[in-house]
């Protein structure tokens, strides 16, 4: 049993002043001073309060997939700097400057090329990936190219002119995408676990009411957005959001380019693997859905968002 | 730990490592979780902690990791003056309600309070010990100490006695 401070144990007292107190433990009730023994009782509540939980059957296996899991995130880690620090030099993705730094050049230029961007008659570079990364190809929605981490999953929703990219599995609902709340749909097989993601892609056409309503001053800059509803049902907590404007003229089937002007009235409704109407330019609305992200993962989705891009 | 034995430490030491992170978390479902991810941080590491306490690694990466969780604000916790649902003060559930009650009040102290109280109180860690795994001085444990207790004594009950006393005035 060791001495007690001087020092009123339920006061705040200074720091400083403990100097010369005594390195302690109280194994026992001690002399009967009033806080050697509720630091007594303390311990002898907390040792009889604090449950004994049972282990669950599958811990070893978990924290074994955790552990892979860390270690694919660790190279996928590795893989994201790479893209991002690539991508803000403007050497992987066309136009990704543009999107990271201010409006995009296809909206704030729209009668001409957008500055990074191939010239008329090139087609554009065709997207990489890093190790630990793919390349989605959503050929349905103008070919938009998306570069993810390898475990993740996409998916088409070939009703709809929409694609997806989620941590989890993906599966489409019965009736399709067609008809959702929020114009969000979530076709997860399961609700997003912690540090879940789910991001969907719609094309639309600039003169569309829906690609209207979608359209919310994104452009070229990914933004953190108000939680839609269609997100929080499935356990989403943050939402992030950015418009990818395909550079004016360029044709869905084949990356080329024309001289048309982007800002004429009407226009196409962005049918999967339809063709730009003259005049009319398409845009992709990507909307991520979070679920308590860890730092990383949103650094991960921001990377993926800047990623996106039309070849 | 190296990793033959990992599974052996594991079911030795699990259970009560379990229990520190419910004391940090104030959850079965978090401090699991927690335990989890902590054990996932150290089977790869196995061989380099070998020299030393494994346990005490566990502990040590249970709070930063409970704190980090805390900084992140991921943790999906959901401030409650009180909690939901409380048992019924009669005799059989008296122990589900000092657990109930027990929780309430540790959830209810500032992250670093409560690292105090489970290393202090629960781990019997000495203050110097307590100071090292926390990375601050004597005297902050002291003082976080002190105010956690004083904390507790306003939030535990009367009716919580320990062997004839309690931690009211």
């Amino acid at each position: 049993v060791t001495s007690v401070t001087d020092h009123d144990a339920y006061g705040a007292y200074d720091a400083s002043d403990d100097s010369d107190a005594p390195d302690d433990r109280i194994p026992g009730p001690g002399s009967g001073s009033v806080p050697e023994a509720q630091e007594h009782e303390l311990r002898v509540l907390l040792e009889r309060a604090v449950p004994q939980l049972p282990a669950p059957a599958q811990r070893l296996a978990s924290v074994r997939e955790r552990v892979r899991r860390r270690r694919r995130r660790r190279a996928a880690g590795v893989s994201v700097t790479a893209v991002i620090a690539i991508a803000a030099a403007g050497m992987l993705l066309p136009g990704l400057g543009d999107r990271d730094g201010g409006p995009s050049s296809a909206a704030s230029s729209p009668s001409g090329p957008p500055s990074g961007s191939a010239p008329a008659s090139t087609p554009a570079p065709p997207v990489t990936a890093p190790p630990g990364y793919t390349v989605e190809p959503f050929d349905e929605l103008a070919r938009l190219r998306v570069v993810m981490p390898q475990e993740w999953n996409g998916l088409i929703a070939s009703d709809t002119p929409r694609g997806y990219v989620s941590t989890q599995s993906l599966g489409l609902p019965k009736g399709g995408c067609a008809h959702q709340l929020d114009d969000f749909c979530t076709p997860l097989d399961r609700t997003l676990t912690p540090d879940g993601v789910l991001v969907q892609f719609t094309l639309v056409a600039e003169s569309d009411k829906v690609g209207k309503a979608l359209l919310r001053g994104d452009e070229g800059t990914v933004a953190v957005q108000q939680v839609l509803s269609a997100c929080r049902a499935v356990g989403g907590t943050e939402q992030l959001g950015v418009t990818v404007v395909r550079p004016p003229g360029a044709t869905a089937s084949d990356g080329a380019t024309d001289s048309t002007d982007s800002t004429g009235p009407g226009g196409s409704t962005g049918m999967p693997g339809s063709t730009a109407s003259p005049g009319y330019s398409m845009a992709v609305v990507a909307t991520a859905c979070l679920s308590h992200p860890r730092g990383a993962q949103e650094a991960r989705v921001r990377a993926l968002l800047n990623s996106a891009s039309f070849s | 730990v190296s990793e033959p034995g990992f599974e052996e430490w594991v079911a030795a030491r699990g259970p009560r490592l379990l229990r520190v992170a419910w004391l940090l978390t104030g959850d079965a479902h978090l401090a699991e979780d927690l335990l989890q991810t902590v054990l996932a941080r150290i089977w790869p590491k196995g061989p380099r902690i070998s020299g030393e306490n494994p346990e005490a690694y566990a502990r040590k990466a249970l709070v930063h990791t409970h704190a980090s969780w805390w900084r992140r604000r991921w943790r999906g916790e959901l401030p409650h003056g009180e909690l939901p649902e409380r048992a019924a003060p009669a005799d059989r559930f008296a122990e589900v309600d000092l657990e109930q009650t027990l929780a309430e009040a540790i959830r209810a102290l500032p992250v670093r309070q409560r690292a105090v109280v489970v290393l202090r109180y629960f781990e019997d860690l000495s203050v110097a010990e307590t100071a090292e795994v926390l990375r601050c001085s004597e005297g902050t444990v002291k003082s976080q100490a002190s105010k956690a207790l004083h904390s507790l004594r306003s939030r535990l009950p009367a009716a919580v006695a320990v062997d004839g006393g309690d931690l009211g005035d």
